[in-house]
């Protein structure tokens, strides 16, 4: 039986009252007491017309009252059209979620697709957001501080700088009356405390005026004064932050004045920076120094008037009156006049001062990979949605087909197509809304963890569903409403009574359900696009990952400590490399230890000078350099690194010092062409007397994992040039167990002084992982979206051909009862949704081909067209697609011929 | 002239709803029926009558319906409401209680006592 409502009856049948009809009413009420008074006056012996005179003058002025009443009667039609309109939402929505509970499955399956697409879209949001809409937590007037950025053109290669030499700072400050301010800062690594306690803690060096600057009022204590910044230093002072603060000083009240071992220096706590601040690039900052109390460690005696060391990232606030434009124009002019003052050969005089917002998408150096991913990412998760809705959209299109004779019998009662259409979408509502309040919980639970671990490193708000957040869900439920409810409704509104009525159940097969086939072609569409998507970001991953850097990546350990900064001697040093080399040997596991210095890969790149005799100028290298390291003989085995041409050094070159020299495949291409550089004897630095390159290497990586090419000199390591050069670091080979000696060695190595700085141990398998980040992300989460997409279509897809299979049980029937074999009511029944399929991935894969030059510069050495991505995406396709038709079709051929005729 | 100056706010309302307690009525019969059972002592202007009564189906004590009148006219009929009925009861009580206070401090024999404040 089904159940069919009759709410319009009762309204047909009650008195139709609009406000005209309400006066007459009014005038008919006063019209019958005047008649029946007079009536009355009549019968008790008066003339007719002073009769009605009479009742006139007893009723009271009949105008003014009569305007009165009606004024009356219309507010209670107005209060209860609006109660009837509540009530009647109230009863779509019980009738709404009546109908939905009886079918549990389905009401589970599309609550399920809605609340992945718009849980997914709004964790994305939150991502996108913070990475690259807010300005970072705790500035005062964002808007106003200004990122400085320097672009120059050299060799033909533009490049925009953010870090400048010191002197630049207060240059700027001087000379560019638009900005009310300039303060400089840079962000290190240094070790807490020392020996077997010590840690890594992350380490902002700012100016006396960078808190003052942002805006940003301590929560305990004060910040820095301008006099701190400068040399020489006598109080060593810092502010923690808030997380520093709770966590290693139990967030005491009493903690001003507290003293803490930072890079080998005491410091006394001044201030604690209030919560949620962490700088301006969202990334983890424990403690904050003045520049005075340790740039002279990091960049040497001259910080703060040398124009060598190009380390500082300077911020500005533009004064009230002060614009962008005129900021850059006079910063342009300060820039150019430092620049001659300085007379550097590799600077381009003619630079330019750029300014940048807070906000990271308005930078002049463009978006950071991880926030064009990113968005990449919030675009597929958008696709997600949409192909949960238009699931959703089907599965409501097949239950309003279903109740057409129901709605037709509605329509004849009088209901109005509006109220039919907001019945429809009433439905919609209900699943967006269970969907999206799903979502918002989802987002709750697992929002941080994703946030965590798509951008390891970066500091998040506080709160992860921010009023933003939540703005933004209720407009991707919204969307769903609209986009799943707009079908049903049109089908409503179009709805013929007199047709429907007449028309028997099965017949109305016959109308082709183009609606239906068009969400599927847009299903299996955007399925398609975001298999494409997965697959190239997959084959980016694989190249990356297979790439030969020369370094075996996962065997090999790097271990790096910052003696000199905690105050060793170099004989000191000498002696504690001497033992740690020692100590690692002892290892199991460990096959080969190198102890390195100049360069060190992932660390650091020196410089060095290098001269062919009889070659005046040498061409610019495209990398810089060529930079300089000091290796023993086994440096090669231990990364695993081949020699190219030539000879490896001896075991003898690492105790008696020789004049000689390797440099990489890179310096060779670049110097000597087509000769061969083996025997060639050059000048490095300043020697007098030349060094013979003994052989040729393979590039050996030094700043990345991709694009680095750099051009490189080995020196032997008793180089009679080397001199002083201390260990920088060591390279361990523990081809088997890597992750096990690191923290074995850290463990160890820790141990060598009671003085010890932290014990930098790690893998380069790790070293290199944040920066494989952006197509790891992109594979993953495309792999992840792209299978959930075809999961939500396939399950779509599933649905609409068991639905259609069940109206056409009848024709079936009378088929097989003909003598149909199985697999024709198979092809007859799977070819319908199977071409429609086809041709949404003719258009997907049409609309790949175009969407993904986009993607093409987040791809390493893989086209945008590669054709086997493309085939594989289509065959998954084609796959699930067959599947999920096939499996209902066959079950129709179960049908019993003579059940389904008798049906009819 | 009649008029409905000498009527105590809310009395009028008391009296349509006590009239429509004998069932449908429609407003020319509330009026006669005030009348007669006040032995004409209590006149009510009709218009203010009318006003009453459409105030009161606004509040949902009573609502109304065409009908056709004793001698055959299309009339409309006031019928009182589940919560018209609850009014009444109420109004009634407040009204009786109300009357009886006044009618004590009337036959009151005491004189004021002076304060001495």
């Amino acid at each position: 039986m089904r159940e069919i409502r009759i709410d319009g009856l009762r309204r047909i049948l009650r008195r139709s009252a609009s406000p005209g009809d309400l006066a007459k009413e009014v005038d008919d009420e006063i019209q019958f007491h005047i008649d029946s008074r007079t009536a009355e006056l009549i019968r008790s012996g008066m003339t007719e017309a002073a009769a009605r005179e009479r009742a006139h003058a007893e009723y009271g002025d009949a105008m003014e009252s009569r305007d009165e009443i009606v004024a009356i009667d219309r507010r209670r039609l107005r209060q209860s059209r609006r109660r009837e309109r509540f009530e009647s939402s109230l009863q779509d929505l019980r009738y709404a979620a009546r109908g939905l509970a009886r079918r549990p499955a389905l009401l589970l399956v599309t609550t399920i697709t809605l609340t992945i697409g718009i849980a997914a879209t709004t964790v994305m949001f939150s991502v996108v957001d913070q990475l690259l809409l807010q300005p970072p937590p705790g500035v005062s007037e964002p808007e106003s501080v200004k990122r400085i950025y320097y672009q120059g053109t050299r060799k033909g290669r533009t490049s925009t700088q953010s870090v400048t030499p010191y002197p630049m700072i207060s240059k700027l400050r001087e000379s560019v009356p638009a900005f009310g301010d300039v303060a400089g800062s840079f962000r290190s690594s240094v070790t807490l405390g020392r020996g077997v306690g010590a840690r890594n803690i992350d380490v902002q060096l700012v100016s006396g005026n960078y808190f003052r600057l942002l805006g940003v009022r301590p929560q305990l204590g004060r910040t820095f004064v301008d006099a701190e910044d400068r040399v020489p230093i006598t109080d060593r002072v810092a502010v923690v932050s808030d997380a520093f603060w709770r966590s290693e000083l139990a967030g005491a009240t009493d903690v001003l004045g507290r003293r803490l071992l930072v890079a080998g220096k005491d410091f006394v706590v001044v201030g604690v920076a209030p919560k949620g601040f962490t700088g301006i690039d969202r990334l983890n900052i424990d403690v904050w120094v003045p520049m005075g109390a340790m740039a002279t460690d990091m960049h040497g005696e001259g910080w703060h008037n040398t124009a060598n060391v190009t380390w500082v990232q300077a911020i500005a606030r533009l004064r009230v009156d002060g614009t962008s434009d005129a900021a850059e124009t006079q910063g342009t002019a300060a820039y150019r006049a430092m620049l001659r003052e300085w007379n550097q050969p590799w600077r381009d005089s003619t630079g330019r001062v750029l300014l940048g917002t807070l906000v990271a998408t308005q930078s002049p150096r463009g978006i950071s990979e991880e926030g064009k991913v990113s968005l990449w990412l919030l675009g597929v998760s958008g696709i997600v949605l949409l192909i949960a809705c238009s699931n959703v959209a089907n599965v409501l299109l097949a239950r309003t087909l279903q109740r057409r004779r129901e709605i037709a019998v509605r329509l004849a009662l009088g209901v109005s197509r509006s109220r039919l259409v907001c019945m429809l979408l009433t439905e919609s509502a209900l699943l967006a809304g269970t969907g999206a309040a799903a979502a918002v919980a989802v987002t709750f639970g697992v929002g941080r963890l994703v946030q965590q671990t798509l951008l390891p490193g970066m500091v998040w708000n506080s709160t992860v569903v921010d009023a933003r957040v939540w703005g933004f869900t209720l407009g991707a439920m919204m969307l769903c409403v609209l986009l799943a409810g707009v079908a049903p409704a049109m089908y409503g509104m179009r709805t013929s009574v007199s047709a429907t009525l007449k028309a028997s159940e099965g017949s109305s097969s016959k109308s082709r359900p183009a609606l239906r086939t068009a969400l599927l072609v847009l299903q299996a569409a955007l399925s398609v696009v975001l298999l494409v998507g997965a697959g190239l970001f997959v084959r980016s991953l694989r190249n990356v990952n297979t790439r030969d850097v020369g370094i075996d990546l996962s065997e090999v350990v790097r271990v790096t400590m910052n003696l000199r900064g905690a105050g060793f001697e170099a004989s000191q040093i000498e002696d504690i490399y001497r033992r740690g080399r020692e100590r690692l040997r002892a290892l199991p596991s460990v096959e080969e230890v190198s102890v390195l210095r100049g360069s060190v890969p992932l660390a650091s790149e020196n410089a060095m000078g290098f001269r062919i005799p009889g070659v005046d100028s040498l061409p610019g290298l495209p990398g810089g350099g060529p930079y300089g390291a000091i290796i023993e003989s086994n440096f090669l085995s231990t990364v695993g690194a081949r020699v190219l041409r030539g000879r490896n050094f001896s075991m003898a070159e690492d105790r008696v010092p020789t004049r000689t020299m390797l440099i990489n495949e890179m310096l060779a291409k670049a110097y000597f062409g087509a000769d061969d550089p083996v025997g060639k004897c050059v000048m490095v630095r300043a020697d007098s007397v030349c060094t013979e390159i003994i052989g040729v290497v393979e590039n050996v990586m030094l700043v990345s994992l991709v694009n680095d090419d750099r051009a490189m000199v080995y020196l032997a390591a008793r180089h009679p040039l080397v001199g002083q050069a201390t260990p920088q670091a060591m390279l361990v080979r523990a081809p088997n167990n890597a992750d096990a000696v690191a923290r074995q060695a850290r463990k160890d190595l820790q141990q060598l002084s009671p003085g010890m700085p932290y014990v930098e141990v790690a893998s380069f398998a790790d070293l290199v992982a944040p920066q494989l980040r952006p197509w790891r992300l992109g594979a993953t989460m495309f792999t992840l979206l792209g299978g959930i997409a075809l999961g939500i279509a396939v399950v779509g897809l599933y649905g609409v051909m068991a639905l259609l299979v069940s109206q056409r049980t009848h024709e079936i029937g009378v088929r097989m009862a003909l003598g149909a074999n199985a697999m024709d009511v198979v092809r007859l029944v799977s070819w319908q949704s199977i071409r429609a399929v086809l041709t949404g991935l003719a258009v997907g894969l049409g609309s790949a081909v175009i969407a993904s030059r986009w993607i093409a510069d987040l791809l390493y050495e893989t086209s945008p067209r590669d054709p086997a991505v493309y085939a594989s995406a289509a065959l998954v396709l084609i796959l699930a697609a067959v599947v999920a038709s096939v499996v209902p079709a066959r079950r129709a051929t179960g049908t019993d011929p003579a059940r389904a005729l008798r049906a009819e | 002239m009649r008029d409905d100056a000498g009527l105590v706010s809310g009395t009028l309302d008391l009296l349509v709803l006590r009239s429509l307690a004998w069932g449908p009525q429609h407003g020319f019969g509330v009026a006669r029926w005030i009348q007669s059972s006040s032995a004409d002592a209590i006149l009510v202007e009709d218009r203010s009558l009318y006003l009453a009564l459409h105030r009161l189906e606004e509040r949902h004590f009573v609502e109304s319906e065409w009908g056709l009148s004793e001698n055959k006219r299309r009339a409309r009929f006031y019928q009182l409401t589940m919560s018209g009925r609850q009014e009444l009861q109420a109004r009634s009580t407040r009204w009786a209680r109300y009357a009886e206070a006044v009618a004590r401090i009337l036959q009151s024999s005491t004189p004021p006592v002076a304060s001495h404040a």
